[in-house]
């Protein structure tokens, strides 16, 4: 035994040496402003570099490689970037290419380029199949203009536009399956970075600076890509300086670490609105009894929003309206706040015949069956299970007895926009979801979308077709206004907190950071602004 | 007696047939049972909904990943493939199976491999002195601290190696395995915290089995008269406790390759090293149906063959069991 214990030691000694030795190892996390290299770590990994079959790739693409048509400002609008546009008839649309954009392999961005892009991604990427469905042609008249025809008038035309990356025809024409081209020029775009390789090993994707890019070369020479599986490791990482800051897709971090990282001197928080709504309760609208009106408004007086604000969004947010568009948006109409009354919420369900009917201290159906409501979950985010628990308790102390299932991302989209079979679901919604289709979230309403409330309400309907066809925007924001009255009025969901972005920083290493609704810190302002 | 061996032999490939096709089979069908969409990962959350209320889209995507077969006609493909070799195309890489196999196998193997063979080493010595003599208070003591390391939850472990050496100590990365130009120094920097944790798990499994086999044999009659003929210490061990239970611990090591593999899964995710575990529960996550069958295929025949050496081995030292043919 003692022999063991000596052993143990031996090992022990070994290995304390072997730390003096790699604590003697360089260090890479230098402020920005002496190597220029800037190290952002991310949970959201990529699994191939090619951003046509990888989502996240897509998304990085979009902030350092290829540039966009359009983009969004930091109020949420679509705006000029690539290209301006007009029409006259929200059919046919003029893009006229303003920049003088060049691609990283030196050839001049063209209008062809242009037409190209949107016609090759419309049949080659599922998504774009989607967000250019009702385009019809695309052509180049001339080197800086390009006319779209639409199939019918549709002024969300435009929102396609700032999620179109412009990609070169002169590397793409001759392939047939994007999703699986390895060709070296795959990464060529005309965005401020250029694309320098991708490191599945360590996790690491690294972007060089353009400095022909035609708004200016970047303030930053080299940004580095980290990618780590959990949020812990990669909070630890910042506390270190392994990476100046953090970055996660329609999302900031858990305001759960925010004390943990209060503590560290050289930790800066940013808190931004956000055009999402954090969490929500979607009610199966077409599902009995979650298809009467009177029913869902009990379950919202059931609720306490003050709990959740404080126990899942740390105080970073606020109670929101029964209107459920977050005021950060500009046609926001103000509602009454949903507050908690329970009394209220039991004599309400009383009155539609949902009270105990055998004794066991749940409220039963009308016609005396035992009631339970399915609430599904996103297990892949914790604070969405966290606050199915609070709703399960309030619901329960009105006597509604509450089954919660856990699932993962893909059984979550599956039963709620394919096979509809679930009672309630507990999920937020991005700020680009917002802003699809008919904007105002009715891409997460409508049942002829992804409609996770499956919402058929003809009054509801022909507002969205109404937005989807009308090009003046004055009424636009009237039909917007209209669509808030509905959703408090009928509370096809309940909005449970209104979070903000919460984005950690670490001040010694980095300054300056810039925020945009739609990619967050990797917007274009950031490489402008950035010390 | 040459052809009842003969006959043994072909009986003992013909159960490891068995259990592969069983285990190929199982690949197939669990991926399936399991609710959820691989359609989900090729469009992003927002897009899904208005993708697959257009049929022809979503035929052509069907068509292109065979998912419109029949599940028979997929199986018969699958198994078609398998024989060839040929594991088909993730679909969320989009690149063959058995790349992205050959490529992550090996990050998981330089972890499981040394911790497999040091954790074997050192939990056999310590679970043969804690088996010998084992009501003393110190080795009682250690037996319970082995029990406690085994039963914590390996992530946790994980996070808070990662908060003691990483963040506290500085002296390791926060995850990530070296990268592909990586020197022998940069290797062992990323490794030294998965690896530690593996081997740390491991030993106090290991140390627990072989303690209780050498407890149990420590009381035979054989062990007493060594003993009472003075044997030495290292002797003892090695001749009468450890010889005698070579054939459970041959078992042992090659469960504990499978345990390793299992074990290194949530390891690899805490430290973010892109092994074959990762790899699995990245497959897991997207429904990437071929990923998932190839590296459960490949971790399953790298455990079905790790125990038919293991019977090899037995057959080769432990007379009884060759004595037991015999009969």
């Amino acid at each position: 035994m003692k022999k063991i214990f000596a052993a143990g030691i031996l090992v022990v000694l070994t290995l304390s040496l072997a730390a003096v030795y790699f604590q003697a190892l360089p260090i890479t996390n230098q402020p920005l402003k002496q190597n220029k290299t800037l190290v952002i770590g991310t949970i959201n990994l990529v699994r191939t570099d090619n951003f046509v079959k990888d989502y996240y790739m897509g998304i990085f693409s979009a902030c350092f490689i290829l540039d966009p048509l359009a983009r969004i400002d930091a109020s949420g609008k679509v705006i000029p970037y690539l290209v301006n546009w007009s029409t006259n008839d929200s059919r046919v649309w003029r893009l006229n290419l303003i920049a003088n954009a060049k691609w990283h392999d030196g050839k001049p961005v063209t209008a062809e380029d242009i037409a190209f892009t949107i016609m090759y991604l419309k049949e080659k990427d599922p998504n774009y199949a989607v967000h250019f469905q009702f385009v019809n042609s695309a052509v180049a008249l001339d080197n800086r203009t390009v006319e779209v025809t639409l199939t019918k008038e549709w002024t969300a035309f435009i929102v396609g536009l700032a999620a179109t990356r412009l990609i070169p025809k002169h590397v793409w024409f001759n392939v047939t399956d994007p999703s699986a081209y390895t060709g070296n020029n795959r990464n060529i775009g005309c965005g401020p970075f250029i694309y320098q390789g991708f490191d599945s090993a360590s996790g690491t994707m690294t972007f060089i600076a353009n400095k022909d890019y035609w708004k200016g070369k970047p303030n930053v020479d080299k940004v580095i890509l980290k990618f780590y599986t959990t949020t812990d490791a990669m909070l630890m990482a910042l506390k270190k300086g392994e990476i100046a800051t953090t970055y996660a897709y329609a999302k900031g971090i858990d305001p759960i670490y925010v004390p943990s990282l209060l503590g560290d001197k050289n930790i800066t928080i940013m808190v931004y609105p956000n055009f999402g709504v954090d969490n929500s309760l979607w009610f199966n609208c077409k599902r009995y009894p979650y298809n009467i009106t009177e029913f869902r408004i009990a379950i919202s007086y059931a609720l306490d929003y003050g709990d959740y604000l404080n126990y899942i969004a740390a105080g970073y947010g606020e109670i929101p309206t029964r209107g459920w568009i977050p005021n950060c948006w500009d046609y926001y109409v103000i509602k009454p706040k949903l507050s908690k009354n329970s009394s209220y919420a039991e004599q309400l369900l009383s009155s539609l015949g949902f009270f105990d009917r055998n004794g066991d201290g749940w409220r039963d159906y009308p016609n005396g069956t035992s009631m339970i409501m399915k609430i599904i979950a996103r297990s892949d985010i914790a604070e969405s299970l966290r606050l199915a628990e609070l709703v399960k308790r309030d619901l329960e102390k009105i006597g509604i007895r509450v089954q919660i299932t856990p699932v993962d991302v893909s059984t979550f989209q599956t039963l709620t926009q394919r096979t509809k079979d679930f009672d309630a679901a507990i999920s937020r919604t991005t700020f680009w979801g917002m802003m699809m289709y008919a904007g105002a979230g009715t891409l997460y309403f409508d049942h002829r979308n992804m409609g996770w409330a499956n919402v058929d309400d003809p009054e509801y309907i022909a507002i969205v077709d109404e937005i989807l066809r009308t090009a003046n925007q004055t009424r636009v924001k009237q039909l917007y206004e209209r669509i808030q009255d509905l959703y408090a009025e009928r509370m096809y969901v309940i909005p449970l907190y209104w979070g903000k972005i919460i984005q950690p920083y670490r001040s010694d290493l980095v300054e300056g950071i810039s925020y945009e609704p739609m990619y967050g810190i990797l917007g274009r302002d950031t490489w402008y602004s950035i010390k | 007696m040459k052809s009842f061996k003969k006959s043994s032999f072909f009986l003992k490939i013909l159960r490891y047939g068995f259990t592969i096709f069983i285990i190929i089979s199982i690949n197939f069908i669990l991926p399936r049972m399991m609710p959820g969409d691989p359609l989900v990962f090729l469009f992003g959350e927002e897009v899904y909904g208005a993708a697959i209320r257009n049929p022809q889209l979503l035929q052509s995507l069907s068509e292109k990943y065979g998912l419109d077969k029949s599940l028979s006609e997929q199986f018969l493909i699958y198994i078609g493939n398998i024989i060839n070799g040929d594991f088909g195309q993730s679909f969320s890489f989009g690149r063959s199976v058995a790349e992205i196999i050959a490529e992550r196998i090996p990050l998981t193997l330089m972890l499981t491999i040394p911790s497999t063979i040091l954790s074997l080493f050192i939990g056999t010595l310590l679970g043969l002195s804690l088996g010998f003599n084992s009501n003393s208070h110190l080795k009682r003591s250690v037996s319970s601290f082995l029990i406690a390391l085994h039963s914590i939850p390996s992530y946790w472990f994980a996070m808070l190696l990662l908060l003691v050496f990483s963040l506290w100590l500085n002296l390791t990365p926060t995850g990530g395995a070296p990268p592909k130009d990586a020197n022998i120094i940069s290797i062992l920097h990323h490794i030294a915290l998965p690896f530690s944790l593996l081997t740390i798990l491991n030993i106090a499994y290991i140390s627990i089995i072989i303690r209780g086999l050498t407890m149990e044999i420590a009381e035979e009659p054989f062990v007493m008269t060594a003993r009472s003929k003075g044997l030495s210490w290292i002797k003892l061990r090695i001749r009468h406790l450890l010889l005698p239970s070579l054939a459970p611990f041959l078992s042992l090591a090659a469960m504990e390759l499978g345990f390793a593999f299992s074990g290194a899964l949530l390891v690899e995710i805490a430290f973010s090293w892109p092994g074959i575990g990762y790899t699995m529960w990245q497959a897991v996550v997207e429904r990437d149906y071929p990923l998932l069958q190839g590296a459960f295929t490949a971790v399953s025949l790298i455990v079905v063959l790790a125990n038919a050496i293991a019977d090899v081995l037995s057959y080769i030292f432990d007379p009884r069991i060759r004595m037991g043919e015999n009969e």
